[in-house]
């Protein structure tokens, strides 16, 4: 019988860590939605996908937070797409989700004897 | 390109977007899909596979409608207490009177019940006490209508061994009291009830002396 556990595990870690990979990833400059979802299963190599359905309802939230500003941008032959950029505010929020997520895999490795090569 | 707009406007039911809100979030998804419904293509599913997929992606555990309905209501990171600054010492005083104002004024509308008692109960606190002070500020509060009425002192005859510390003189009493006074600048004697009382100031001072300013018969 497969460890249904591990489901459950994943699923919350992905919660938890999804605000800090959007974050991340709108940091250097602004994206939209879709290139957001894209470049969090490639550079995850697979392991982490947000669909439609999980991606926007985290937008809009962190949006409203004030911690991402989306403006929709016009470019030449396309059509007009939402980007997302980091606010002053969200960048605070960056810098200290990123310690805390430090400290959490450090002490997770100290307890669990997982070692990161 | 399929049309997702109606797919994604049936997944947004029960959301309760404004309108504008709800377009602009359709547009986007729909962008999105046509990207995601592209990419299925060109990495070598159908037509019909590639609908399929998205489509399942999009009603993924209907997660959709009660994620945006949460987002949008729930976007604070921290507690909203009405009336309380905002964390980081951010604050607007007129906004924030606006948002409790309309906050109150949606739990009235919601609570028809509890709006009537509060109504009722606030509409007999006031006749009250409007008509309590009315009657304090007519008997305690306002001035007696004469001038100078901070000087105006009552004068009683002590008849203690008879019981009545603050008995009434007899009229001759009274008029050996005004003959021999050094000490007010003017008496004068009062019986009977309000108009008497008028009357009989009137008969037993001089006039510029005890001549209410405005004779308000109620209050003597």
């Amino acid at each position: 019988m497969p460890y249904k556990g591990s489901d459950i595990l994943d699923r919350e870690l992905k919660k938890g860590s999804a605000e800090l990979l959007i974050l991340s990833l709108v940091e250097d400059r602004p994206r939209h939605g879709y290139e957001i979802g894209n470049l969090i299963e490639q550079r995850s190599g697979g392991l982490l996908r947000f669909n439609v359905a999980s991606l926007y309802p985290l937008l809009y939230r962190l949006e409203k937070r004030g911690w991402i500003q989306g403006r929709w941008v016009e470019k030449a032959g396309q059509r007009r797409r939402r980007y997302y950029r980091l606010t002053p505010e969200g960048k605070k929020i960056l810098a200290a989700q990123r310690n805390s997520w430090r400290d959490f895999v450090e002490a997770m490795n100290l307890i669990t004897g997982i070692e990161i090569a | 390109m399929p049309d997702w707009k109606p797919e994604i406007r049936v997944r947004l039911r029960g959301s309760r977007l404004t309108a504008t809100r709800e377009a602009e979030i359709v547009e986007e998804l729909s962008q999105h899909l046509d990207d995601r419904y592209e990419c299925l293509l060109s990495d070598g599913s159908s037509a019909d596979e590639a609908h399929r997929t998205v489509v399942l992606e999009l009603t993924e555990g209907e997660l959709l409608a009660n994620e945006l309905s949460r987002g949008e209501r729930m976007a604070p990171t921290h507690s909203v207490v009405t009336g309380l600054p905002l964390k980081g010492g951010r604050r607007n005083v007129v906004v924030d009177f606006w948002q409790d104002l309309r906050y109150g004024l949606r739990m009235l509308v919601k609570n028809p019940g509890f709006t009537a008692v509060a109504v009722i109960a606030l509409a007999l606190g006031i006749g009250a006490n409007t008509a309590i002070f009315s009657v304090v500020n007519t008997v305690l509060l306002r001035p007696l209508p004469y001038k100078d009425p901070e000087r105006l002192v009552m004068v009683f005859e002590d008849s203690s061994k008879h019981g009545f510390p603050r008995d009434v003189p007899t009229a001759a009493n009274y008029l050996d009291w005004r003959d021999q006074n050094q000490v007010f600048e003017s008496m004068a004697a009062i019986a009977g009830a309000c108009d008497g009382f008028v009357r009989n100031i009137v008969k037993t001072a001089n006039l510029s002396t005890f001549e209410p300013d405005n004779r308000d018969l109620r209050r003597l």
